[in-house]
Order: structure tokens, then C-alpha cells, then sequence
């Protein structure tokens, strides 16, 4: 990795690198590598996302008018603690978050103490479980999609062939439901478990063998040694997963859509409903702030929860 | 650890493989089905006979298959090295800069931020950016797109790694007069190597992955692998051979990938949380 | 330094390589760009219609994209101002971005161009108007119908005639007892908007207030989505997330007495080769009050575009009367020419679906509905009939949103011309 051309001069004792270094000096060099990266953020994201604050506070829906409306104020923000689908999706993103989330820790937190090992084949066996996560998103939805057609997928008639009558899946409210926090938690179950993992590798071995010699069993020296001190980790994995789980929306794409009905509207799918379909666009911007500073809430409260567990670590 | 134990954790271990597994199998199966049997209840986890119509039927020479796959690994080779470069210098900076204010947490801070907001909130505008700039549907209109997805994260990755980057290593070469850019070029990336691997593999599969970016952005002439899947769902219904065979193009090569970058991928993925 | 200039050419190269993509990109002299839905007829005609049109000196590139993304593209590309289609394919969903297409009443009047076509389709309610004007040409014609098994109905002494959905109940009840094993109807249930094709024809009241908003009938609304919420129970098991394939594999199947439909996405493999069901189908006149929903595919020419005499041009190859035959027995596109339905041959290969056919077009309309409005409409339509809302609570939600969801002008205009307006 490095930029072709430049390599040359530095290895000459005063070339133009070395000038410029002089010239510029060591914070001014240093600002010029922060630059192009800054740049770019500030242009594809932040530029962006400024607009889109701009524009929630004006009226400009295609609807009524192919250019931007008049400034409107907080009006876009107070509709949507009017708007019962906006309620009803809100809550249908909190509980599919959580439940997926949870799902995840314990599934991704039982794979790591089943899979740390240095040997050869634990090795590949992570590697295998970690496929998931790595393919397209978009794809694991239509993948899933294939897998749980009631009539006609390879779920439902393998549980026929073993005598169960397999639910319906992707047409009954609530299995829509539980089908996309069973396919999210499928898709990113390895990356709890991947994380986890370093986190149970890089432990002192000294102190695992110290609890076993004090005749601690296999539970308590988990419980009262091993769980204290991946804590860290796992709160920040948490954090990770409950807010991207939070801002779901390919899969949701490419599976039920949104249905039956408005049963499995994500918060994410319902805005790029209202952006990109509708083109209520400073509705739906307004609606994306609300998210965002929501998610950074989530955040900034999982940091400080990760702090405190790291000074009662600290402490004890 | 006695017998029980061990045959329990293999067990154990077995079923994770076949959840994580079985859905590789059945796309793979579907993607060599006779179209006529996906609709039909009865016709069994393996076709009834193998065929390749739909692998044929999306490389046909008049469709638009390579194209998609040759802007793929355009867009995802030319955003990986960019973001790579770029999330080097930046983190670099970040971890050597004495700014005021702890201005350097802010800005990092920022780019965490990145990764926590719905993206939607910024397709619409970017597409009307790219528009005024004139790069709607090229290639570069995804790759700035994605460089500027991908470059917080790796930022966020090799800063912990530049933490812990031996500074007596650096004092050496200050001493000799080199400056930032020629520690840079000469020891810090040298010894980073695997740390930009990792980075290198993450963003890969990022780019590669990427759909909503892509899809506002590059409706036609620069569309990718994952906005043609989406293609084959249809206001009829799903053309279920077609759309397992090109996802099986999109998926194979990066489980493969995968199986050969593993240490670096779970490196990368991992930094962040267990450093950090 | 021999390194840092290969370097640079490497780099301007690849630079001029990407912005060469941005140019090639536009549009060069005698070139239109087409969009067209990716259905593997729509596209696959207009790409044959292409070839043969590049004789008159002008290159159709042909743009296919599945339907939501079609209008999602055509929607961007003009409000952006990108401007990058010439002809745009559509149906009364775009209403938002009417205000961005040429009227074509000239050309029409100097090529008398709806003289032949299928009586009143050039009207507001059927094809797009704006100010009075038409701009949208119609292409493809389509209608909701009730496709039934001729066997499986007699073994019930059930006549294919239902009234309303409610009748379709009760025929439902002696079918199933009839055929035991099977299922009374399939549907592509698992699209969400389709759900209002029922609802069209099972309400008969109005969409638009007199004051000029969104607004229903409640207790006739309430009523209708009953009716279609005591229907569901008749769906096969597990039928309520089915597509159109799936739903119609399940009649040619024999699993279900009944389909109901778009006509055109089945009857050609109805009739096909080896088909279980050839020669034991037909098609009833379409149940209810309302109306059957229509679908009339249009093109569109957005007023950005340069060459209009060319655009125009095309839409006479593409949506002309000429190749109206072939895309018919080719593609399955409806015809909108009154004279396809004459052809003697067509009608007596046809004769058994072609009358249920022809007076579902006439009858048959779009509800005066933004985007907003319908989906609003449908999802929870899906959410009535599965239990998760009561039809009262649901359909009072619906109207009580519908007063602020903005009426498109053009939507105002259409209902007016198809009596969808409260007088």
C-alpha cells in the first residue's frame, strides 16, 4: 500500500519529500494526510446529511410541488409523533432489534466458548460459521425468502417429511415477524461470535489454569471470571449490533416487504418508503434525523455503560 | 475432558455448521433447479435433474452479466485501495496529531457517527450531488459513495492499531531527519502490512456488498451485482433460477474469498471492539 | 522519475476512463432512450420493435428495470433534471411527475391517432391527462378477471356468475365440498397492493370528497373489506404470502377452483402445450359494485426530451397498431386496438375468455390514487384480513390519514372523468 511515484524520492536524502516536509512541517504534513479523507466524508456524507437537516424543516413533497416549499419549522417533526404507521413501526424496530440482538449474543456467545481453540480444524470450523455475515446482504434476504415459501420451500418440507406442519412462515403477521429476527440473527450471529472469540483468546491463560486449580467448576469459573472479563467487549458488540439491527432494511427488501400488511415495517423501510416511493421528502428527512440522533443516544448510553464496567473491572 | 463433553461440544458444533451452512446448499441446489420446479410443492431439497439453463441464461453473450460483474470488481477494487490509502493517512494523522480541544476525539467521534444513521437519510441528496457534478450512473459517483462509507471504519480500525504502534521505532527515523511523510511510507506501513490486509479485506466485502448507494446512484451503465438481484423480482413473481444462479455468482466468490482471508477478516473485525 | 510518469499516465488514464463513462452516458444525435419494465415481454417486444426501427435511421436503447425501480428511475430522472429517458413507460402511479411530461393532443390530432383504438381509453380516469390534455399513449391493456375450472365448478353445480365477493363466499363453501382436498381460490396475496383489486370492485362508492380530498364511504368501505376478510378464509393453506407464479401454478395445478388475476400474466400458458387445465378454463365477468382494477401500461414523453418528432415516431412503432397482432400472440401484451379483438382467427382460438375479457376493459378503471393514498390503503387492507385491525377500526384509520395525504391535480382530473368523485 502506497502511492506509486513517491517511493523513489524518498530515498533520496533531499529530495522534494524532504523539502516539502521542511516546508510544510510536522503538524502541516500531518493536517495534508487528514485532509483527502476529510474531504471526501464531509462531501459524501456530511454535505449530504446537512441538506437533508435543512430540508426537514421546509415542506417539499412531490405531491404538492416539484420544487421546495415553504420553511415549516418543526411541523415534518411533530407529524410524526402523530403518524400511527410511524408509532407502529417504531415499535415493530425496537422489538425486532432487541429480540434480534439477544438472539445473537446468546447464539454468538455459545459458538465462540464452543470454538476458541488454536487447533487446525476449530480453526476452519470458524471460518465456515463465519460465512454469513460475509455475503450480500440483499442476497441472504432472497435466499431466506426461497427457504421459507410456506408451500413450496425446503423448510416447511423438511419439517413435512418428519411429520411437523410448518408454519406459514412469511404470510402470518407474526411469523413475518419472528422470520426476520430469525434471518437477521442468522446473518450477524458471527460477528458476535468472531469478536467474542479474540475477546476469550486474548484472556491471560495463566489466570483460566489459576481457577481451575482453586477447583472452581466449569460454570462458576465462566460466570465469576471469564463473563467479568469479556463484559467490555460484549456491551460494545451489543452496541454494534442493536443499532445496525436497528437501521435494517435490505433484508426486509428482498423478504416480506414490509408485510402482511404494515407487520414488519422496519423503521429504515418505512422512511425509504416515504423518501424514494412517495417522495415526501423533507417527511422523510425529518424522520431520518429522529432516527439518527436516536441511534447516537443508543450509542453515546452503551459507551458510558461500557465505562462503568470497566471501572468496576478496574476495582475489583 | 472427558468422552461426554467432547461428543456434546461436537454435536453441538455440528448443528451450528448445518444452520450456518444449509442455505449455501439450497441456493446452490436452486440455482441448477428446472425452472418448472420451484413452484410446485413436492419436488425435494435436490433437483430432479441437474441444469445449468440458468447459469447459461444469465451469461448469455447479450446480456449484461460480465458488465455487471466487471463494474463490481471496478467499483470494489478501485474503493478498497482508495479508502485503504486514504484511512491510513487519516488514522496516521490522527494518532501522531497534538490538536487542541481533543479535537482528534471529535473527530473521530464523527467518523463513528457514520456508522450510526440510516442511510437512506443521505441517498436522495447524494444522488442530486452526483447529478450537479455530472457522475450519475459511473462508476465513480458508487466509488466516492463507498470510499466515503468505508474510509471512517478503517480509521476507526488501524487507530487502534497506531496505538499500539512502537513509537521508539519512529524516534529513530525523527532522529535521522526524516519527517511524517517519509515515516510513513518507510516504517509505519511496512510493519502495518497485515493491519491494512485486514482493513483491505473488510472494505472489499463492503464495496462488494453494497446495495443502496449503488442502486440510486447507478440505475444502468454502472450497475453492480447486488442492484441486479433485485431485478429478478418481478411484479409477476421471483425468477427463483435465475436469481439463485446470479446470487450464487455474488456469493461464491466471497465465501471463497473469505476462506482465504479469514485471519485478516476476523482481525479487522474484532479490532475495533476488543482494542478499542 | 521514469516510475512517477508511469504512475501519472496510469492514473490519468483511469481517470479519463471514468469520466469517458460519464460521457458516453449522454445522449448522442438520432438516440433515444427508452424505459420499459423488466417483465421478459414488455421489454423483450420493445427490444424487437428496436431493431427494426433502427431502419428509420434512429437507435432505441432499450432501459428494462423491474416495476418499482422503473419508477423510481423515471421519477428521479425527472425531478432531477437528469433527463436521461426520451420515452418513459408508466401507468397512472407516476401522477406525482405529471407536471414533467409533453401533452401530445397535437400529435394526436394531426395523426389521428385514437381512431381505432378501444372505445374511451383516450379519456381521464383510463389514460393520463393534465390540464385536459393527454399525455400518456396507451400500450398495453390489462384488467383484473376471474379465472375458473370449468370441471371443478360443475361437480358443484356452482354457474360462474358472482355478483359480489360475499356470492363468491358462499359458491366457495360448495366447491371445497365438492373438490375435497383442493382450495376455492389463489391469489398473488403475497404482493401487498394487489389486496386492491378486490377492494376496487367490492366498493362502489367514491375516492374524492367534493371539497377535493382523499376520502371513502366508511361504512360502504367498512362493508367491502368484510367481504374480502370473510373471502380470505377460502385461500389455500399457507396462501396468504403466494406471488402471481405461485398462485397461478395452484390452478394449473387443480389444487384451487378459481384464480383471480391479471388475464395476461396467465392465459397464454393456460392454453399452452401440455397445460393439465387447456380446454377446461373460462372467465366470468368480474364480481362487485366497483369496478375492475385497470391496467393500462402508457409511454410518456417528458417535455426535456429534444427530438419529440422522433419519440414520437417510436411510440407509433412500439404502441402502434401495426405490431399490435404480434405482441398480442409474441408477448401477451394486451392490445388497446379495437381491431385485435375482430381478427377472426384470434377470436375463435379465444372465444372462450375473449367476452369476459373485452367487457372487463371496458368496465374497468383506476382508482384516483397517489402512491401514498393506495399503498395506505392496501397494507392495511392486508392488516384487516389478517386480524391484525378489525375492518371498522382499520378502514377508519384509513380515511382519517387519507385527509392529509396531498391529492395530485392530475388524480383530481381523473376522477372527475371516471365518476370517482363525490358530486
Amino acid at each position: 500500500m502506497s502511492i506509486p511515484g513517491t517511493i523513489p524520492e524518498t530515498r533520496r536524502p533531499v529530495g522534494l519529500v524532504a523539502r516539502l516536509e521542511r516546508r510544510l512541517g510536522e503538524t502541516g504534513i500531518l493536517l495534508l494526510f487528514l485532509a483527502p479523507a476529510m474531504l471526501v466524508i464531509a462531501v459524501a456524507q456530511f454535505y449530504p446529511l446537512a441538506s437533508s437537516a435543512i430540508l426537514s424543516f421546509f415542506d417539499w413533497s412531490l405531491a404538492r410541488s416539484p420544487t421546495v416549499g415553504p420553511f415549516i419549522g418543526l411541523d415534518n417533526y411533530a407529524r410524526t409523533f402523530k403518524d400511527p404507521i410511524f408509532a407502529g413501526t417504531v415499535t415493530f424496530t425496537i422489538v425486532f432489534a432487541i429480540s434480534s440482538t439477544l438472539l445473537q449474543l446468546a447464539c454468538g456467545l455459545g459458538i465462540a466458548l464452543l470454538t476458541v481453540g488454536e487447533s487446525y480444524t476449530l480453526r476452519f470450523v470458524r471460518t465456515l460459521l463465519m460465512l454469513p455475515m460475509v455475503i450480500a446482504p440483499i442476497a441472504v434476504g432472497t435466499i431466506w425468502r426461497m427457504i421459507l415459501a410456506a408451500r413450496v420451500g425446503p423448510l416447511n418440507q423438511g419439517l413435512a417429511a418428519i411429520g411437523i406442519d410448518g408454519p406459514n412462515w412469511l404470510g402470518d403477521p407474526m411469523w413475518a415477524a419472528f422470520s426476520l429476527i430469525m434471518i437477521d440473527a442468522w446473518e450477524w450471529t458471527p460477528f458476535v461470535a468472531v469478536t467474542l472469540t479474540a475477546a476469550l483468546t486474548s484472556l491471560p491463560g495463566d489466570l483460566l489454569r489459576a481457577a481451575s486449580v482453586d477447583g472452581a467448576g466449569r460454570w462458576k469459573s465462566f460466570r465469576y471470571i471469564v463473563f467479568p472479563m469479556i463484559l467490555p467487549v460484549l456491551v460494545l458488540v451489543a452496541m454494534f449490533r442493536l443499532i445496525e439491527a436497528f437501521l435494517t432494511l435490505d433484508i426486509v427488501f428482498t423478504t416480506t416487504a414490509g408485510g402482511p400488511g404494515y407487520a414488519t415495517h422496519t423503521l429504515s423501510f418505512w422512511i425509504y418508503q416515504q423518501g424514494l416511493k412517495y417522495f415526501n421528502i423533507s417527511y422523510a428527512a425529518a424522520s431520518s434525523w429522529i432516527m439518527l440522533l436516536a441511534c447516537v443516544g443508543i450509542a453515546l448510553a452503551f459507551l458510558a455503560w461500557r465505562r462503568q464496567v470497566g471501572k468496576w473491572q478496574v476495582s475489583r | 475432558m472427558n468422552l461426554a463433553v467432547r461428543l456434546g461440544r461436537a454435536t453441538l458444533i455440528a448443528i451450528a455448521l448445518v444452520v450456518a451452512l444449509a442455505p449455501f446448499v439450497v441456493l446452490f441446489l436452486n440455482s441448477l433447479r428446472p425452472a418448472d420446479e420451484f413452484l410446485s410443492a413436492g419436488s425435494g431439497l435436490v433437483p430432479s435433474h441437474i441444469t445449468f439453463e440458468h447459469y447459461a441464461e444469465i451469461f448469455d453473450p447479450r446480456g449484461d452479466t460480465f458488465r455487471y460483474l466487471l463494474n463490481s470488481l471496478i467499483i470494489t477494487t478501485t474503493s478498497t485501495i482508495i479508502a485503504v490509502l486514504l484511512g491510513a493517512m487519516a488514522a496516521y494523522a490522527l494518532a501522531r496529531l497534538k490538536l487542541p480541544f481533543r479535537l482528534s476525539i471529535v473527530i473521530g467521534v464523527m467518523f463513528l457517527v457514520i456508522r450510526f444513521y440510516p442511510k437512506i437519510t443521505v441517498a436522495l441528496p447524494y444522488f442530486l450531488l452526483m447529478r450537479q457534478f455530472n457522475l450519475l450512473d459511473t462508476h465513480l459517483a458508487v466509488i466516492i459513495a463507498h470510499v466515503s462509507l468505508t474510509v471512517p471504519f478503517v480509521v476507526w480500525m488501524l487507530l487502534a492499531f497506531f496505538e499500539d504502534f512502537p513509537r521508539e521505532l519512529e524516534q529513530a527515523a525523527i532522529v535521522d531527519g526524516c519527517g511524517p511523510i517519509r515515516r510513513f511510507m518507510l516504517i509505519v506501513v511496512p510493519l502495518m502490512t497485515p493491519a491494512l490486509a485486514a482493513a483491505a479485506v473488510l472494505t472489499a466485502f463492503m464495496s462488494w456488498n453494497e446495495f443502496l448507494m449503488a442502486s440510486t446512484v447507478a440505475p444502468n451503465f454502472a450497475k453492480t451485482l447486488p442492484v441486479r438481484i433485485s431485478g429478478f423480482i418481478t411484479d409477476k413473481g421471483i425468477l427463483w433460477g435465475s436469481m439463485s444462479a446470479m446470487s450464487s455468482v455474488i456469493v461464491i466468490p466471497v465465501a471463497l474469498f473469505a476462506l482465504f482471508t479469514q485471519r485478516y477478516l476476523a482481525r479487522g473485525l474484532t479490532v475495533g471492539a476488543v482494542k478499542g | 522519475m521514469i516510475r512517477r510518469t508511469n504512475a501519472s499516465k496510469l492514473a490519468a488514464t483511469v481517470a479519463a476512463s471514468l469520466v469517458g463513462v460519464a460521457l458516453a452516458n449522454g445522449a448522442a444525435a438520432a438516440e433515444l432512450n427508452f424505459s420499459v419494465m423488466e417483465s421478459g415481454t414488455y421489454d423483450k417486444a420493445a427490444s424487437q420493435i428496436a431493431a427494426e426501427f433502427a431502419s428509420t435511421g434512429t437507435d432505441v436503447k432499450v432501459f428494462a428495470f423491474p416495476w418499482a425501480v422503473l419508477r423510481q428511475n423515471n421519477t428521479t430522472d425527472l425531478i432531477s433534471g437528469t433527463n436521461q429517458y426520451d420515452v418513459m413507460s408508466g401507468g397512472y402511479y407516476l401522477a406525482d411527475v405529471y407536471s414533467y411530461f409533453s401533452t401530445l393532443d397535437d400529435y394526436i390530432a394531426r395523426d389521428n391517432y385514437g381512431e381505432g383504438m378501444i372505445a374511451g381509453l383516450l379519456s381521464p380516469g383510463r389514460s393520463e391527462f393534465v390540464a385536459g390534455k393527454s399525455i400518456g399513449i396507451p400500450y398495453g391493456i390489462d384488467a383484473y378477471g376471474l379465472i375458473y375450472n370449468t370441471e371443478m365448478l360443475e361437480k358443484a353445480g356452482v354457474p360462474p356468475e358472482f355478483a359480489s365477493w360475499a356470492d363468491l363466499a358462499a359458491a366457495c363453501d360448495k366447491i371445497v365440498a365438492a373438490n375435497p382436498g383442493t382450495a376455492c381460490f389463489s391469489h398473488a396475496t403475497g404482493s401487498p397492493e394487489q389486496i386492491g383489486g378486490f377492494f376496487f370492485s367490492g366498493y362502489a362508492g367514491t375516492y374524492i370528497s367534493e371539497d377535493g380530498k382523499y376520502a371513502l364511504d366508511v361504512p360502504a368501505a367498512t362493508a367491502a373489506a368484510e367481504e374480502i376478510t370473510a373471502l380470505w378464509k377460502y385461500l389455500p393453506e399457507k396462501g396468504t404470502a403466494l406471488t402471481f407464479d405461485e398462485a397461478h401454478q395452484l390452478f394449473k395445478d387443480q389444487q384451487v377452483a378459481i384464480t383471480v388475476t391479471y388475464p395476461s400474466f396467465i392465459t397464454n400458458s393456460l392454453d399452452a402445450e401440455g397445460s393439465p387445465v387447456a380446454g377446461k378454463w373460462g372467465m366470468s365477468q368480474f364480481p362487485g359494485q366497483g369496478f375492475p382494477w385497470l391496467s393500462l401500461w402508457q409511454l410518456f414523453i417528458p417535455s426535456a426530451t429534444e427530438d419529440k418528432d422522433a419519440a414520437w415516431a417510436w411510440i407509433k412503432a412500439y404502441a402502434g397498431p401495426e405490431n399490435a397482432k404480434r405482441n398480442l400472440v409474441e408477448h401477451n401484451i394486451g392490445s388497446v386496438w379495437a381491431a385485435t379483438y375482430e381478427d377472426p382467427e384470434l377470436k375463435e382460438r379465444n372465444a372462450h375468455f375473449w367476452p369476459a375479457l373485452t367487457a372487463g376493459f371496458a368496465a374497468a378503471k383506476n382508482p384516483p390514487l397517489s402512491g401514498e393514498a393506495q399503498d395506505l390503503l392496501t397494507n392495511t387492507l392486508q392488516d384487516i384480513v389478517n386480524g391484525r385491525v378489525s375492518a371498522a377500526d382499520g378502514i377508519g384509520s384509513v380515511a382519517a390519514q387519507w385527509a392529509n395525504i396531498p391529492v395530485p391535480p392530475a388524480m383530481l382530473e381523473a376522477a372527475a372523468g371516471s365518476d370517482l368523485q363525490e358530486k
